[in-house]
């Protein structure tokens, strides 16, 4: 077994490695994704906690069983998050539930980074930011929202965002200023309401 | 919050795979997988680029001017110039090229029109090597020989050229009876003696041809020849043996030929 200094120091690619010479080091990589990806799962879907914990076992397991397919000249994280994605997309084809936004109360720092991404920081009181973020995500199509999620919380660069979802890049840049119109909209119609 | 038992949950995937003896499906799997999606996607990109190439064939041997002096109304005979059928398998064929190319490893990086202007160029490239070497028209008429109903779905115009009564002939010149007089038998394997007038060459009634005819039918199996036309399209379903029809009726002149191409032998 490796130290957990060993493993820090590893990158995920090496994970994957040693994953196909010894099923144990799968572990490594269920650790280092799990939160990450639990929380993705929770923010772009409606289902309760329990079944997000089945999904991103069901994800797991297509991880393990797919490693053969993974590419190095894609980032893993890139790889995972885009069977999640698809995942997501077959469990809401299965189960025929619509793919909400779940109302994840978002904290400080999350917040934060969504609403730095549209200079409107200047414009509105950061507290109710904090408090109705989650609630103007909610309202908009689940395709401009899981960019923004992407994008603003899960730190994706456009690229990255491109091979999650299987898009081309341009098409994600265009659907990102969409996205961000529409947030802005959006915002602004909850706030006449207030 | 978060609610996930971090080291259970590993715990419990490990032991899944375990019991279960999942195992990493093998490299060889999704390079067969890759191979499939692309050696289809070169298939219905060759099949697409036949289709248009058979398009052009049929657009250089139709012309709105020979189908109006035929009788043809100006819609009919636009709507005739339309091969419909190798239309319809240029896009059917071209939108499963986009569909092989999209679903590649990397087809999702391509923009839409990206991939539209590589299936163009690559079909363009394809269809002008095929029109130069003459390979749609060997095609053409492989179709025109074998193709079940061709007739009926894939050259529909053949029929507006079997109308003796609105002085529209068409079929195979298979034998030479007399200086003005040969032996034609259309596409329904019907014999017909064709009389050619002082205008027409006999250079143009070559035995083992296809022709167009316009001209008048004079009785039950004459037809005095007006014009003839090269045939284009459909020239091996005059040849084939049997025609369209499902009985020889090739009795009035004279026996049932085994075959019509062993009389131009």
């Amino acid at each position: 077994m490796l130290s957990t200094l060993d493993i820090n120091k590893l990158s995920d690619e090496e994970l994957v490695h040693l994953t196909l010479k010894d099923q144990d080091n799968f572990a490594y990589l269920i650790n280092r994704y799990q939160d990450k990806l639990f929380n993705y799962i929770r923010r772009i879907t409606n289902v309760r906690d329990e079944d997000v914990q089945d999904l991103l076992q069901d994800i797991f397991l297509k991880v393990y069983l797919n490693l053969n397919d993974f590419d190095d000249g894609l980032k893993f994280s890139s790889w995972v998050y885009a069977i999640s994605h698809n995942q997501v997309i077959s469990n809401h084809r299965k189960v025929q539930a619509r793919v909400e936004g779940h109302s994840v109360p978002l904290e400080d720092g999350s917040a934060k980074k969504i609403i730095s991404g549209f200079n409107i920081e200047k414009e509105l009181d950061s507290n109710y930011l904090k408090d109705n973020v989650f609630k103007v995500l909610d309202v908009l199509d689940k395709k401009y929202r899981e960019i923004l999620i992407l994008k603003f919380l899960e730190e994706k660069n456009y690229q990255e965002i491109s091979d999650i979802i299987k898009k081309p890049i341009g098409t994600v840049g265009s659907m990102m200023n969409k996205a961000k119109k529409m947030f802005k909209e959006e915002l602004s119609r909850q706030d006449l309401k207030i | 919050m978060n609610t996930l038992n971090h080291d259970k949950f590993g715990e419990d995937i490990l032991q899944k795979i375990k019991t279960d003896k999942i195992a990493p499906k093998p490299k060889w799997f999704f390079r067969l997988k890759d191979s499939l999606v692309w050696t289809l996607g070169v298939f219905s990109l060759l099949l697409g680029a036949i289709a248009t190439s058979l398009i052009v064939y049929f657009s250089e041997n139709e012309s709105l001017h020979t189908y109006r002096r035929a009788g043809g109304g100006l819609i009919k005979s636009l709507l005739m110039m339309i091969p419909a059928f190798w239309l319809i398998c240029f896009v059917l064929f071209g939108a499963l090229v986009y569909y092989y190319i999209r679903h590649t490893k990397k087809g999702y990086k391509y923009s839409k029109w990206h991939i539209v202007l590589m299936i163009s160029v690559f079909i363009i490239f394809l269809t002008a090597m095929f029109s130069v070497s003459r390979l749609n028209e060997k095609i053409e008429e492989v179709v025109s020989r074998t193709a079940p109903y061709y007739d009926t779905f894939i050259n529909p115009n053949l029929n507006f050229w079997s109308d003796p009564d609105e002085g529209r002939l068409s079929g195979l010149i298979i034998e030479k009876i007399s200086d003005n007089h040969y032996l034609l038998v259309d596409k329904s394997q019907e014999s017909w003696t064709i009389i050619k007038t002082v205008v027409i060459s006999d250079d143009d009634l070559q035995i083992g041809r296809p022709v167009r005819l316009l001209g008048d039918k004079i009785s039950d199996n004459e037809f005095l020849i007006k014009e003839v036309l090269s045939m284009g399209p459909g020239q091996g379903f005059l040849k084939k043996p049997g025609g369209s029809g499902s009985s020889c009726k090739f009795s009035k002149r004279q026996p049932c030929p085994p075959s019509v191409p062993l009389l131009l032998k």
